[in-house]
């Protein structure tokens, strides 16, 4: 009787985990890549690439496929996830399938690597009395409920952005970093992929080095052995030898900084407002030097650095914040659905016994998570529009590694509990029934509410507009476009009868297509019998009016989904 | 000797801490409207026993504007009105009495804290924190802050707090008079603040329940009755007092004196969370959408985002609340070298002394409440009741780092490490200080209605000449003001209540003098006080039949008040 009890307890047991698995899975799979429904500007400027790097092995403006930044249209994208694309591309067919799937392959990458971090964590060779342990389960548990559940997480599995692939390449680089045991190889191949991770997200460069740092300082035995530091000549060794490897990646880097797109690119990233351009602080610091009466003590008291490092010390906390972070998450319909935080409220409370336990019981491994999450913040800091899901992105591991040490844990105190264990049990039970509700009520919205309200942010319009007018691009007859969105040109390239080997033959000011075959931007001096016009509907009588010698037959009638309505016209001289 | 020692460090700390809030109290910073309703009304009712509508001896709350203030502050502030006459100084007196009380109190309460709730502290390390309390809490910004002006959650949190030290007391010995005294400072707690209406009685609670409920398993297994019936008749006795004493405010719960309050702040008044809740419903379409996504769902998001607000590192270290009454901006309510010794504090209370880990926690939850319930957050004003607890963490924080340093470096390093650290703390009190006293007064003077106190005296002037005067409302309750800065007798003000015209309990004239929003009202008038950007001032400057007679510019330059006279 007991021997059946306990196997219909295990039995339930894997039942609901697998249930678990189903549920992480599906959030990832399901409407897989229609969901967000449209491919935004970045992505369908990769999808544009893809056709011309399939058919060409060149990108759009015919450079090489190996470049270590490419134009794209003027914003310099590094080059690892468009290899990533093209590959996929080259399977599947140049698509949203395959612009997406790299995000896709990513995220569960990053399953992979959480889970191994916890287990490089929770070392089987420990000393008999330390208390950290996990088992494979446990770890592999911890990892799908954290990472499974986590609304950041989801999101950016199903959508094209380098970030995802750049920050799990990149806690590829930690992990071998961690197992390394300073051996010579694994060092240069965590060098390796530090830059690979580089090539991917251009932020990635000031989280590995802190991080290299944290990692140095910890091997040593600085800390432990203040006598440590009288050692000069060891020191000096240890400290070039440790230091060569970063000269690995520092050289791994070279072609990226000899690119002839470097300055361009770095002038378009530094282009975004942020505090390095704000000259409020300046003028601060000088009125309230002025009312002090400007001695020296108000001249250190009220210095522009302290004004500009608090405006920082703002941003970072914002990006830090409880309420970012496990409530609301980015604003952003792109980055976040702005109704659920990076992870998922219950979350915290594992959030914080994660911190706790790292700082009992391995407080490097604690202060590397930390300098892990901070360096990720601090780029995402700089610029004025905080928080940033996306520029974040480098410290979902970190997060998830801590998350999942308090939920293993957590669950490991109270559920082998041997005082008041119906009381613990039924909290734990607790926990876990408000963390599936706020799952099940975040898996209803993103799949139901969300679709439906951020539309535009995924520039679904142009999607449907450039449907709509392809199928009337052909080498016979002319399109003109008049009052389309910005650099519309992307998507009409993207989703038009181009098989990609044109794209280099066109012009371009700036990176950006001035003119296509047969298709033109600009309203014409003299119109072309049988040309067709596709111009905004409110916009029709403007150019078409009683006193005007041309006439024009209305082909098409398009309404968009976001209201806005277009006209078709097929133009007919009368001359 | 150490004891001599300790003693002269305390009274130090005690006099910094007057220094620190005494300091130009009346003068610095001009008084903002809520204060100059509170002194009037307190100075009504030490002339006549009435408010200034006539109402005799409110005991749960003052009309005041219509806003219904507690009553508490009032009444002491009518002693110390009675006493130094009715000027900003005497408005603020009790405040800044009250923040010397919770400087003072806070080596009371930090002592009976640890020996309640972490009695294996040893009695030298119980010291040393009860020292850092005291300092801690004498240079905190985010309390000198509010003792520098009428706040009545300044005096609440001194009743709370020392209503805490009796309990506590009383906890130790169980003799009934400190339960007594206890129950008086949390009533009078409840009079004093809204928050604390709801903020005292529930802590009182909980260290009542850990005081009589030893161990909380036996509580549900035997049932809270038979526990309650095993108490000595005089504790039941004082338990009753209690609520008697805060019987006058059960029994107005429901009228606006109590009521109106959280029906104009409480996010529940929010209809976007409803029209979100409904969207959200309506768009999934799914059955479960209506648990999802119900209202009550929303709103407990609400409620937990702006309690988390109370915790970002923005509003605790860096700029503080953006009401530049509440914090100055120049850091947050709290200095960045708290940060570390919250931070260590926390960890130790988790780590060594769970108990009393939990009872701040309970403390903290209660604290944080009301103002996530509240519109407008992070509020540094609201969580004032909460301050001592988060200062007495500091204390902890920064004794057990003492310790670390002592334990674990030579005597020379250690010496300097803590001098390095003190003068880095003393570094950021000097420089907070610099700012609030030299820069924050001109900064901030908008905020704090720079300019009535002349203005007033001018209006009076052609208020004794018969003149019909009219005074703009643009920077809010002017008519106050008037009565306040001219010490009018409250009798005559009593008896215009019911003839002048108002607006929610707000003078909108008094005998000649009209306090306008629109041109229309001023038709009649021969002296008008507006604001130079007014369109009143823009129509006289048109027509041209009136003289200027009187300017006044904030302490950085920006035209506030413009004074015309009818040629």
């Amino acid at each position: 009787m007991k021997k059946n009890k306990l196997t219909t307890r295990m039995l339930l047991t894997v039942l609901a985990l697998l249930g678990i698995v189903v549920w992480a899975f599906f959030l990832r799979i399901g409407a897989f890549p229609n969901h967000p429904a449209s491919l935004y500007i970045d992505e369908i400027a990769m999808l544009v690439d893809a056709k011309a790097l399939v058919t060409t092995g060149h990108d759009m403006h015919g450079n090489s496929w190996l470049q270590s930044l490419y134009p794209s249209y003027g914003d310099y994208k590094m080059p690892v996830y468009l290899w990533a694309v093209y590959l996929a591309s080259l399977l599947f067919t140049p698509s949203a399938f395959s612009v997406r799937l790299p995000s896709l392959m990513a995220g569960f990458g990053t399953f992979v690597i959480v889970y191994a971090l916890l287990r490089t964590l929770y070392t089987n060779k420990t000393p008999k009395h330390d208390t950290f342990r996990i088992s494979a389960i446990g770890a592999g548990i911890a990892t799908v409920v954290t990472l499974g559940f986590s609304p950041w997480a989801i999101q950016f599995s199903r959508t094209g952005f380098e970030a995802y692939l750049g920050q799990f390449i990149l806690g590829l680089a930690v992990l071998v970093l961690l197992r390394s045991k300073k051996r010579f190889q694994m060092l240069v191949l965590a060098m390796g992929l530090a830059a690979l991770a580089t090539y991917t997200y251009f932020s990635v460069r000031y989280v590995w080095i802190p991080i290299y740092l944290v990692w140095m300082v910890s091997q040593s035995n600085f800390i432990t052995d203040p006598k440590a530091w009288m050692r000069v000549k060891n020191n000096i060794f240890l400290g070039l030898k440790l230091g060569l490897y970063l000269l690995v990646f520092l050289i791994l880097l070279l072609p990226l900084f000899k690119s002839a797109l470097y300055e361009a690119s770095m002038q378009f990233r530094l282009s975004t407002p942020s505090i390095l351009q704000n000259h409020e602080q300046v003028v601060q610091a000088n009125e309230y030097r002025t009312i002090a009466g400007d001695s020296l003590l108000d001249r250190v008291l009220f210095h522009r650095i302290y004004f500009t490092g608090q405006v920082l010390a703002h941003n970072l906390s914002e990006q830090l914040s409880p309420r970012f972070i496990f409530i609301t998450g980015d604003t952003n319909l792109r980055h976040g659905t702005g109704k659920y935080g990076l992870f998922l409220f219950p979350f915290m409370l594992p959030f914080c016994l994660g911190l706790y336990v790292l700082a009992r019981k391995r407080k490097w491994m604690l202060a590397i998570l930390i300098t892990w999450i901070v360096s990720a913040a601090l780029p995402a800091a700089v610029p004025l529009t905080v928080p940033h899901a996306l520029r974040f992105l480098n410290a979902l591991i970190p997060f998830s590694v801590i998350i999942s040490i308090g939920i293993y844990e957590g669950f490991t105190l109270f559920w082998n509990t041997k005082t008041h264990r119906t009381v613990k049990r039924s909290l734990v039970g607790l926990f876990g029934l408000i963390a599936v509700f706020y799952a099940a009520a975040f898996s209803c919205y993103y799949f139901s509410v969300y679709p439906k309200v951020s539309d535009d942010a995924w520039f679904r319009s142009q999607s449907e507009l450039a449907t709509a007018v392809s199928s009337y691009i052909s080498p016979e007859q002319s399109l003109t476009l008049l009052g389309t969105p910005d650099k519309f040109y992307l998507w009409l390239l993207a989703y038009g009868p181009y098989s990609g080997t044109e794209f280099a033959n066109w012009s371009t000011e700036q990176y950006q297509f001035s003119e296509m075959d047969n298709v033109s931007f600009k309203v014409s001096e003299k119109y072309v019998d049988q040309q067709h016009l596709l111009l905004p509907s409110e916009e029709y009588s403007e150019h078409f009016d009683e006193t005007n010698s041309i006439q024009s037959r209305v082909t098409q009638e398009i309404t968009l989904s976001n209201g806005k309505r277009f006209t078709l016209l097929t133009v007919q001289t009368t001359d | 000797m150490k004891k001599n020692l300790t003693t002269l460090a305390l009274f130090t700390v005690v006099i910094l801490a007057l220094f620190l809030r005494g300091f130009n109290l009346g003068s610095l910073i001009s008084p903002y409207w809520e204060e100059v309703a509170l002194g009037y009304d307190a100075y009504s009712i030490g002339q006549t026993g009435a408010d200034h509508h006539g109402t005799p001896w409110p005991l749960v709350a003052f009309e005041s504007f219509g806003d219904w203030k507690p009553s508490g502050y009032f009444y002491f502030a009518a002693a110390s009105i009675k006493l130094f006459g009715l000027t900003v100084f005497s408005i603020r007196l009790p405040s800044m009495l009250a923040g010397l009380l919770i400087v003072v109190g806070m080596y009371f309460f930090s002592e009976l804290l640890l020996l309640r709730f972490a009695s294996r502290m040893p009695k030298t390390q119980v010291a040393l924190i009860q020292l850092l309390s005291v300092f801690v809490t004498a240079v905190s910004s985010w309390l000198i802050m509010f003792s520098r002006a009428a706040w009545e959650v300044n005096l609440a949190t001194a009743f709370l707090l020392w209503g805490i030290i009796f309990s506590l007391q009383f906890a130790r010995n169980r003799k009934c008079r400190f339960l007594l005294i206890s129950a008086v400072f949390f009533a009078v707690s409840v009079y004093t603040y809204h928050a604390t209406r709801v903020i005292a009685p529930l802590i009182f609670l909980s260290i009542l329940a850990s005081t009589f409920f030893e161990n909380i398993w036996s509580v549900f297994k035997k049932g809270v009755l038979t526990h309650i019936q095993k108490l000595p008749k005089s504790e039941v006795l004082i338990g009753c007092f209690f609520l008697l004493l805060l019987l006058p405010l059960i029994a107005t719960l429901r009228s606006p004196e109590v009521s109106q309050r959280f029906a104009e702040t409480s996010i529940f008044s929010r209809l976007d969370i409803i029209t979100e809740s409904n969207a959200s419903i309506a768009a999934a379409g799914t059955p479960g959408a209506r648990v999802f996504f119900h209202r009550y769902v929303l709103f407990s998001r609400e409620v937990l985002t702006n309690a988390l607000s109370h915790f970002s590192l923005d509003f605790l270290f860096i700029h503080g609340d953006v009401n530049k009454r509440h914090s100055t901006g120049y850091m947050g309510i709290l200095y960045f070298l708290d940060a570390v010794f919250i931070s260590f504090g926390i960890y130790v209370l988790v780590r060594r002394y769970k108990l009393l880990g939990a009872f701040l926690l309970i403390w903290l939850v209660i604290g944080v409440l009301p103002a996530s319930i509240s519109l407008a957050t992070p509020h540094a004003l609201r969580i004032v009741p909460m301050a001592p607890l988060v200062l007495f963490i500091v204390a902890i924080g920064m004794s057990e780092g003492y310790l670390l340093l002592k334990n674990n470096m030579k005597t020379n390093l250690f010496r300097i490490s803590v001098i390095s650290l003190a003068s880095v703390y003393l570094l950021q009190v000097g420089a907070f200080w610099r700012y609030y006293t030299v820069i924050y007064p001109k900064e901030s003077a908008l905020e704090w209605q720079y300019g009535y106190q002349d203005v007033m005296t001018e209006v009076q002037k052609y208020v004794e000449m018969d003149k019909k005067v009219a005074v703009s409302r643009e920077y809010g309750r002017p008519a106050m003001y008037y009565f306040f800065m001219n010490s009018i007798d409250p009798r005559q003000v009593q008896a215009q209540d019911s003839t002048e015209v108002m607006d929610q309990s707000e003078f909108i004239t008094y005998k000649n003098i009209v306090f306008f929003d629109t041109a229309d009202q001023v038709k009649d008038s021969d002296v008008i006080f507006a604001s130079p950007k007014s369109k009143v001032v823009t129509d006289i400057n048109d027509q041209r039949d009136m003289t200027q007679v009187y300017t006044l510019s904030s302490p950085t330059g920006i035209p506030l008040w413009i004074g015309y006279e009818k040629k």
